[in-house]
């Protein structure tokens, strides 16, 4: 019995349906199932918007604390580009992804280390999720106590994140600015 | 949100820069323990819908709201407009970004 379904947002070309088995990639041109992933227990299933990966979330086990249950996936090949562990609700994982829409950037809100220490983005470019090609730590710069001193830094939390669209008069030469608070 | 602030702040970063220590710029929200950013689809304006649960200024029990419209290309000359401070139950833009 499935459990959820997700049409490919840009092209809708491809749908991908998630039974007890695993993902099951079904060509809407063929109408054939292309590719199975045998995967147990997907609690959320999300497209990429060019429709290139899938981020699929499972329950997190606390019994394999290296159990990686965030997983982003290549939707033509089925393999795994990237995983992470997650111990939030599975809802709230798919959250923590954001891609721009030629997924050109994907950001990755990352939980703090420890009780007092700052939670960060991730930002990886070009698909390339070998490694982050930057990060963006909640550490804010706060005025020293004389006016001359340099400004010290307090760690933050971000509660959320938003990625705007570059400047379509010159997206050469434009910002790309990201949102946070 | 800066876990030192009552007050919101959402901060910019520009992910062209080098430096990712300090952001591009800041926006303060005065309304901010919720925050929902939406950027309009041609970035060229974001609206900035932030609101506190509990009121403590007595004039609404469902908590104070505020909306700011905020262009975001502009360098000096970006313009933080406040559109709203009434009580707020969802905000859209249009799918042109218009």
């Amino acid at each position: 019995m499935a459990k959820l379904a997700r049409f490919s947002p840009l092209a809708g070309k491809q749908a991908a349906i998630v039974d007890e088995l695993g993902i099951h990639f079904v060509s809407m041109e063929s109408k054939q199932e292309t590719l199975f992933i045998s995967q147990t227990s997907i609690d959320t299933l999300q497209y990429s918007p060019a429709d290139n990966y899938v981020v699929t979330c499972e329950k997190f086990n606390q019994n394999n604390p290296d159990n990686t249950n965030l997983r982003i996936m290549d939707a033509s090949l089925g393999t795994t580009v990237a995983q992470f562990a997650w111990r939030k609700p599975a809802k709230e994982g798919m959250k923590t992804l954001m891609w721009a829409p030629d997924e050109s950037i994907c950001l990755r809100m990352v939980p703090p280390e420890g009780p007092k220490e700052p939670n960060h983005v991730e930002v990886y470019r070009d698909c390339d999720f070998t490694q982050p090609a930057a990060q963006i730590y909640a550490r804010f710069p706060r005025k020293g106590v004389n006016k001359k001193d340099p400004p010290i830094f307090v760690n933050g939390k971000f509660d959320g994140f938003a990625l705007c669209p570059l400047n379509p008069a010159n997206p050469e030469t434009s910002p790309q600015y990201l949102f946070a608070w | 949100m800066s876990e030192e602030d009552t007050n919101g702040t959402v901060f910019v970063y520009d992910l062209k820069a080098d430096s990712f220590e300090r952001s591009k710029f800041m926006i303060q929200c005065h309304q901010g323990q919720e925050i929902s950013v939406m950027v309009n689809a041609t970035g060229y304006a974001a609206l900035i819908w932030s609101q506190n649960m509990s009121d403590t200024s007595g004039k609404s029990y469902y908590g104070e709201h505020s909306l700011q419209y905020v262009q975001i290309f502009g360098g000096r000359e970006r313009q933080f407009v406040p559109v709203f401070q009434n009580m707020i139950n969802d905000c859209q833009w249009v799918a042109s970004g218009e």
